[in-house]
């Protein structure tokens, strides 16, 4: 399955047989913007895809996605380009995307939260780690 | 198409792939080397699309008065430092 729009157009004939000629589907990129122009400018829907849309970009590293069989290189790519690729997903694949990286993203913060909620114990106890000033041999006052 | 000697230049120009909009070319020259009988492009690049960039096939619309446009398809392109060096195929032929 090829997760990338790549511009195919689609004709439709009117009653008096006039012509128009169409994307035959969106991708991210003009998903988003369509979005945007439809939805309120600063409601809770336009934050949510602004935010998800964020969210993938600063998470993203690299994937084994493939366009027409080759791979599509985003690893160490400028945040630019890796927004070109994203723009060129279908919508579906960009949400797929999304969804994954934003489970990630509650997983990791429940288990940091976890860890927080977890007592300190035994000899690891940070009351007694010694002061970088007593250890470098430097008195205080 | 004439071969010109001396560039045509333009203010702006576009790289298209399909109807999208690969890049807009600003500031550019496409000359024909006769004894090649290769056509080139340079210019500045606004906007560059790598996604876009990077697909096949990819045309250079340069507008005219008229409201039309010449046409010519993008054989290969180098793009750095914001600016594009393309070799360029025969113009016209090349459907939008």
């Amino acid at each position: 399955m090829n997760r990338f729009i790549k511009g195919d157009t689609a004709v439709l004939t009117l009653e008096n047989g006039d012509t128009l000629i169409v994307k035959q589907r969106l991708n991210t990129g003009e998903t988003r913007a369509m979005r945007a122009a439809i939805l309120d400018g600063d409601g809770a829907a336009s934050r949510a895809d602004r935010a998800a849309y964020a969210v993938v970009v600063a998470y993203l590293l690299d994937w084994t996605l493939t366009d027409d069989g080759r791979p599509v290189v985003i690893r160490d790519q400028p945040a630019d380009v890796v927004r070109s690729v994203l723009d060129a997903l279908d919508y579906d694949s960009f949400i797929e995307l999304a969804t994954a990286i934003g489970d990630h993203v509650a997983r990791e913060t429940a288990r940091r939260a976890d860890e927080k909620k977890t007592p300190a114990t035994g000899t690891e106890s940070p009351a007694t780690w010694p002061s970088p000033f007593v250890a470098a041999g430097a008195t205080n006052g | 198409m004439p071969s010109p000697a001396i560039p045509l230049r333009g203010l702006r120009g576009a790289i298209r792939w399909q109807y999208y909009t690969a890049a807009a070319v600003v500031d550019f020259a496409v000359t024909y080397d006769q004894t090649r009988r290769v056509w080139s492009l340079r210019g500045g690049l606004i906007a560059p699309d790598a996604y876009k960039l990077a697909q096949r096939p990819l045309t250079f619309l340069a507008p005219t008065k008229g409201g039309g446009a010449l046409r010519w398809p993008v054989v290969d392109l180098i793009v750095r430092d914001g600016r594009i060096a393309a070799t360029l195929g025969p113009p016209g032929d090349t459907p939008l």
